[in-house]
């Protein structure tokens, strides 16, 4: 009897609200494919990854694009990525998703171009060929390699507000292009990927 | 048969129940040591928006943020304007679910200066203004869009909105920035801009600079009506904007001075909304009293007049003046004050122009006072953008004002801080600001 009336005590100090509240509450790993303790309206890195896994199975089954026998060159940076939409956003998280997993699925059928190494890529070069650096064990190029393709994208998003009850909601749409440096032509795009959420504050601020 | 003392332990236990869930007071300050040894790596001239973001906790934090932002943008600091507005939207733009304080602040006998400060739309605005700024300067023009469009939702979502999207200046800034990014000229948001603002223009396709100037002090906040209840917006009357802001250029192709256009007034965009939305946070409690304290004047009039009718009536008169008496302990229980925490570093006036300027050509801003006073220089300026699309930003008056939160209720404030839920929040705050 004792004992129960102890653990009654200890439950009873213990599993309330105000003590949860004042211990904090330590880092906890989330699953980044759900959603976690803090969500908002906008864009959250599930929705990323899911678009990313998306594109890469379309294009793997592009046989005009990953079944040829040269594998083409593509250049994807995020700078290509335009975010017109209310969300701040850092455009690198969708480039660099894209990038790895296209190239990791691909496994050597699509080649990447990396532009945003351009000036690396072009001061190395003046230093072998001026002799302030060997040519390094992979042989001189006439010059930096062309891409055939580019990856390009849009955010765009539509805002509104339920003034009676404070709700707020935020549709964002992404669309991914896969476009033909050559001749200018689209030759893959995306389906467009769709979030919609809302989200009422628990008090009101006007 | 339970015996005694197991059953003075159940009751120690039960009624140790709502103690343990009813938030107790608690020591929240940091120790001098503890605030001394933060602010020693701060930099002198920001040391005093540290020492009030560490010590004012998360009530005062979104004020406190973006206090410390502008000052930073005055002094040059930009990565810390920008880490502090960030902080600032973070928490404008969290969303409170079942948040004791929230609670308290809805509550009709709590007053309204509970809250987490967020400020009124025109602040909000101001704070994705800011960062937008912030994110031209870098080159940053999706961004620097996002932050400009944001500004321009906060200024609409006030309820019972009237006046939709007449902040002409977010407006422009979100053309600009759109122009700023390619592939389309903006001109939906340019003549949104001169839908808000007649007179404004779409700046011609060869100009790649722009220049944004403020002037003069923002409004202030007042606390009106019987109950205190009504918040209203001031401005400030005896300091008035200055009249003109120059842009002057060493010639290399533009004109050699340029001036603003005023395009924004903050205290239009406060006033404007801030009468009719106090009314939606405010109106039920400013009503509640009312309405109490009519029924606690009719149940002890009705109460007394049956008392006085005689014996049989006496007992429902007694009742019924207790009744009344309940009422009126309720109606002097209501806090209905209004929340008069302000930004009080804002200006009054936003001015916009765009130029041709090449990226060496050096700019002096001169603002002209209507007084006869000599033109003044600015009191910060900030220079950046890129080659196709740069920015200058001044303001007139300096944002290094001295002191803590404008506005603040001491009382609430301290509080506040006592409670113990709230030391916890304070203190995770000042952990977070000791890896910024």
């Amino acid at each position: 009897m004792r004992i129960f009336v102890t653990l009654l005590l200890l439950a009873a100090t213990a599993a309330t609200p105000a003590l949860a509240q004042r211990r904090g509450q330590g880092a906890v790993d989330v699953n980044p494919m759900a959603p976690g303790p803090v969500s908002g309206t906008g864009i959250e890195m599930r929705d990323i990854i899911a678009m990313s896994d998306t594109i890469v199975r379309d294009l793997m089954q592009r046989a005009d694009i990953t079944g040829t026998a040269v594998p083409p060159r593509i250049i994807l940076e995020g700078a290509r990525i335009r975010n017109q939409s209310s969300q701040r956003l850092d455009t690198d998280l969708f480039s660099d998703q894209l990038r790895s997993n296209l190239m990791r699925a691909a496994a050597g059928k699509l080649r990447f171009l990396s532009r945003e190494s351009i000036q690396d890529v072009l001061d190395e070069r003046d230093r072998k060929r001026q002799g302030q650096a060997d040519v390094g064990t992979r042989g001189l190029t006439k010059a930096v390699a062309g891409g055939d393709y580019r990856l390009i994208g849009r955010i765009t998003s539509q805002d509104a507000r339920n003034n009676d009850n404070g709700m707020t909601q935020r549709a964002t749409q992404v669309v991914f292009e896969l476009v033909d440096m050559e001749n200018a032509e689209t030759v893959y795009i995306s389906q467009p990927f769709v979030v919609v959420r809302a989200q009422r504050d628990d008090i009101v601020y006007r | 048969m339970i015996p005694a003392r197991t059953t003075l332990l159940l009751a120690a236990a039960l009624l140790a129940l709502p103690a343990a869930a009813a938030p107790r007071q608690a020591a929240s300050a940091p120790t001098p040591e503890e605030t001394a040894a933060f602010l020693a790596t701060r930099p002198d001239g920001l040391k005093p928006y540290w020492a009030n973001l560490w010590a004012g906790g998360e009530r005062n934090a979104v004020l406190n943020f973006q206090r410390l932002g502008l000052a930073a943008m005055q002094l040059g600091d930009f990565a810390t304007a920008e880490k502090a507005f960030d902080a600032a939207l973070l928490r404008i733009e969290g969303v409170y679910g079942n948040n004791r304080l929230a609670a308290r602040a809805r509550s009709t006998f709590a007053r309204e200066a509970n809250k987490d400060f967020k400020g009124e739309p025109y602040e909000r605005a101001m704070a994705y203004y800011y960062r937008g700024l912030l994110y031209l300067r870098a080159g940053d023009y999706g961004n620097a869009r996002a932050s400009f469009k944001n500004a321009e939702f906060q200024d609409s979502v006030s309820e019972s909105e009237e006046f939709q999207a007449d902040f002409a200046a977010m407006n422009y800034l979100i053309g600009w920035s759109t122009r700023c990014m390619g592939g389309s000229d903006g001109a939906a948001d340019f003549a949104a801009a001169a839908r808000a603002q007649p007179g404004i223009t779409m700046p011609p396709r060869d100009h790649n600079l722009l220049l944004v100037a403020e002037t003069g002090a923002g409004p202030i906040k007042l606390q009106d009506g019987a109950l205190r209840e009504k918040l209203v917006f001031r401005r400030r009357e005896a300091n008035p904007p200055e009249q003109q802001a120059l842009f002057q250029f060493a010639a290399s192709g533009g004109p050699a001075v340029v001036a603003a256009q005023p395009v924004s007034s903050l205290a239009f965009q406060a006033t404007t909304r801030g009468g009719r939305a106090i009314d939606g946070i405010l109106k039920g409690k400013a009503s509640f009293k009312a309405t109490t304290g009519g029924i606690a004047n009719a149940a002890f009039n009705a109460g007394f007049a049956l008392m006085g009718n005689g014996r049989d009536n006496s007992n429902a008169g007694a009742v019924l003046a207790g009744v009344g008496a309940l009422f009126a302990l309720f109606s002097s229980a209501a806090r209905a004050e209004a929340d008069v925490r302000y930004w009080d570093q804002l200006p009054e006036t936003l001015g916009l122009a765009t130029t041709v300027a090449a990226a060496a050509d050096p700019v002096d801003v001169r603002f002209i006072n209507g007084d006869g006073r000599p033109p003044s220089p600015p009191a910060a300026l900030m220079q950046g953008g890129d080659a196709s699309c740069r920015i200058v930003w001044a303001r007139s008056r300096t944002a290094l004002v001295p002191g803590d939160v404008r506005g603040d209720d001491d009382r609430v404030r301290a509080s506040v801080a006592r409670r113990r839920d709230t030391a916890a929040r304070n203190r995770q705050l000042r952990e977070a600001l000791m890896q910024m």
